[in-house]
């Protein structure tokens, strides 16, 4: 029985990996969770120049959820390389960038600069920041604009390539065989799902943004539904995201077509949740004598 | 780091509590203006934290003064002695210290006390004098806990609705003397306190640090979600929990902050 699986080329140890902006480099969390047993780390959004981010607040808690605004505060592809990438490959776990821009020379001057990079295991393709006006969810919200982008990218850069789309896409399925037709290794799903929340006190929006985005296990549903609709329209593996908290979130994740999780909003509550997942999943194999997580992808009774 | 506390005790303060929780370890590290993450509740809808300032630590123990204000807060003050808590901490950068002999102003709004309680026993037992500005609601807040003050710091009190010390704002209650002679400035309390008490600070030239409240997810560092305007080139954000949450007042950015 084995944890160790295949996702799009990359070799994760575990199916269990940390979700983009939510991680840092690995760095913040030593000391309150072991992060060599992570089965990947997914970089804050990287975008060409450094971006200031959102006006706070940023951050408004709902009821089993999290809404944020950030606006891809990060510094830049360049001190990326320099400064954070270097860390993150640190802890010895397949390291994955999400990639993010405004525009379409964007993405590709930044993957141009990635290209350079060493030690990186894959590119996340950030197309469904709720987060920001230019760039981000224009480009995932149609089939034949992401499939661009993606064949854009896909001539610049030989590393796997997820497209991380976002789950407030109306033919999800369409979607999803518009990037895999134009060159995609595998799916990332779901993004945080556009959201806002208003102080009816003061009659403003609780984000300075005014809208956001939505993680935690709010999420999940919509994530699990996400999943199962690329799952069945296309042939890619997929990497799910939104909500999963613990280990019987992640086997509904494999059930309905997810080959590894990635953990978010769950991390800021309990740093370890990926390790105790993992341990989970090892168990669950075990009491199912199954030999690896790749017997459950897709089992869904549907 | 990251713990299993356990509550020692939980006292009612007003419409406050006072909770000792047994955390030896972040005691023995904690500095004043430091904060304590905390789980408000295992299996509950709440997803984050929430962050606390380190109001007292003796021997093992740690003080956290709360205000029920949400569900969480509510979870806090409900604790028994014996239940166990789950506590990352000391976390954040606290208040630079003063020079022994020097005269120095602490100006706490509501819950603000809590850091600037830790930082004037801190500073007493190095010599430093403290001036205590607190400014509150009303005399219900917190109790007993305002008059308890008087061995730590020469204390005036304010409240909004005049039921305990001078009737108004604590800005108020600094009116035009309570900085003289002051040689530094220490403050926690809602940005409509921080952001005249840092104008009136540069003006009479007093170095001001203050204690910022921003929401926050991670506490670490890593989410990039607890945002501060800072001066800088280009305007720019530092983050409260790891940057912060105590900031010299001079580097924030205060047109951009509401």
């Amino acid at each position: 029985m084995t944890l160790a699986t295949d996702l799009a080329g990359i070799r994760l140890p575990t199916p269990v990996l940390a979700a983009s902006g939510t991680f840092g480099r690995g760095t913040e969390y030593a000391g309150l969770t072991d992060v060599e047993g992570l089965g990947g780390i997914i970089s804050k959004a990287v975008t060409l120049r450094p971006c200031a981010g959102n006006p706070p607040p940023r951050l408004w808690e709902t009821p089993c959820g999290l809404l944020n605004s950030v606006g891809l505060q990060n510094r830049g592809v360049e001190a990326f390389l320099r400064e954070d990438l270097p860390e993150l490959l640190s802890w010895g776990v397949p390291v994955i960038v999400n990639l993010a821009g405004f525009s379409r020379e964007d993405y590709l001057e930044t993957a141009r600069v990635l290209r350079r990079a060493e030690g990186l295991s894959g590119i996340e393709l950030n197309i469904s920041c709720p987060n920001v006006k230019r760039g981000g969810l224009q480009f995932g919200a149609e089939p034949r604009v992401a499939a661009g982008l993606v064949a854009a990218v896909r001539e610049v850069i030989d590393l796997p390539l997820l497209v991380k789309l976002s789950p407030n896409v109306p033919a999800l399925g369409e979607m999803a065989a518009a990037v895999a037709e134009a060159g995609a290794d595998g799916l990332s799903l779901v993004n945080t799902f556009p959201a806002m929340a208003v102080d009816i006190r003061t009659w403003r929006p609780r984000l300075g943004a005014v809208t956001g985005g939505l993680s935690g296990p709010a999420l999940r549903p919509l994530a699990v539904r996400a999943v199962w609709e690329a799952y069945k329209a296309v042939d890619l593996p997929i990497l799910a995201c939104g909500g999963v908290s613990s280990w019987e979130d992640a086997v509904e994740m494999l059930l309905v077509g997810a080959r590894a999780v990635a953990v978010g909003t769950a991390l800021f509550r309990e740093p370890r949740t990926p390790l105790m997942i993992a341990q989970g999943l090892k168990e669950y194999l075990l009491s199912k004598g199954l030999a690896n997580v790749g017997q459950l992808v897709g089992k869904v009774l549907a | 780091m990251r713990l299993r506390a356990v509550v020692e005790e939980v006292r009612g303060c007003g419409d406050a509590a006072l909770l000792r929780v047994g955390a030896p370890e972040i005691a023995a590290s904690a500095a004043p203006g430091q904060f304590v993450h905390i789980i408000c509740g295992e299996d509950s809808p709440r997803v984050l934290r929430r962050p606390y300032s380190v109001f007292s630590v003796e021997g093992g123990t740690l003080g956290i003064l709360l205000k029920v204000t949400g569900a969480g807060s509510r979870w806090l003050a409900c604790r028994r002695p014996g239940d166990p808590l789950d506590i990352l901490g000391p976390l954040g950068r606290g208040y630079a210290s003063a020079a022994a002999g020097e005269e120095v102003a602490l100006v706490a709004g509501g819950t603000g006390i809590a850091p600037l309680h830790f930082l004037a026993v801190e500073l007493r037992r190095e010599g430093v004098g403290c001036r205590l500005f607190w400014g509150m609601e009303s005399a219900s807040d917190f109790g007993h806990l305002p008059h308890r003050l008087g061995d730590l710091a020469d204390t005036r009190l304010a409240t909004m609705d005049g039921t305990l010390g001078a009737a108004g704002t604590v800005l108020d209650l600094l009116g035009d003397s309570g900085l003289d002679g002051v040689a530094r400035a220490y403050a926690c309390g809602p940005s409509a306190m921080l952001k005249p008490l840092h104008r009136l600070c540069e003006e009479a030239g007093i170095p001001l640090q203050v204690s910022v409240e921003e929401r926050m997810a991670c506490g670490v560092g890593a989410c990039q979600g607890c945002a501060v305007p800072v001066v800088d080139d280009p305007p720019g954000y530092r983050m409260a929990c790891r940057d912060g949450p105590v900031f010299p007042s001079v580097e924030l950015d205060w047109e951009r902050i509401e």
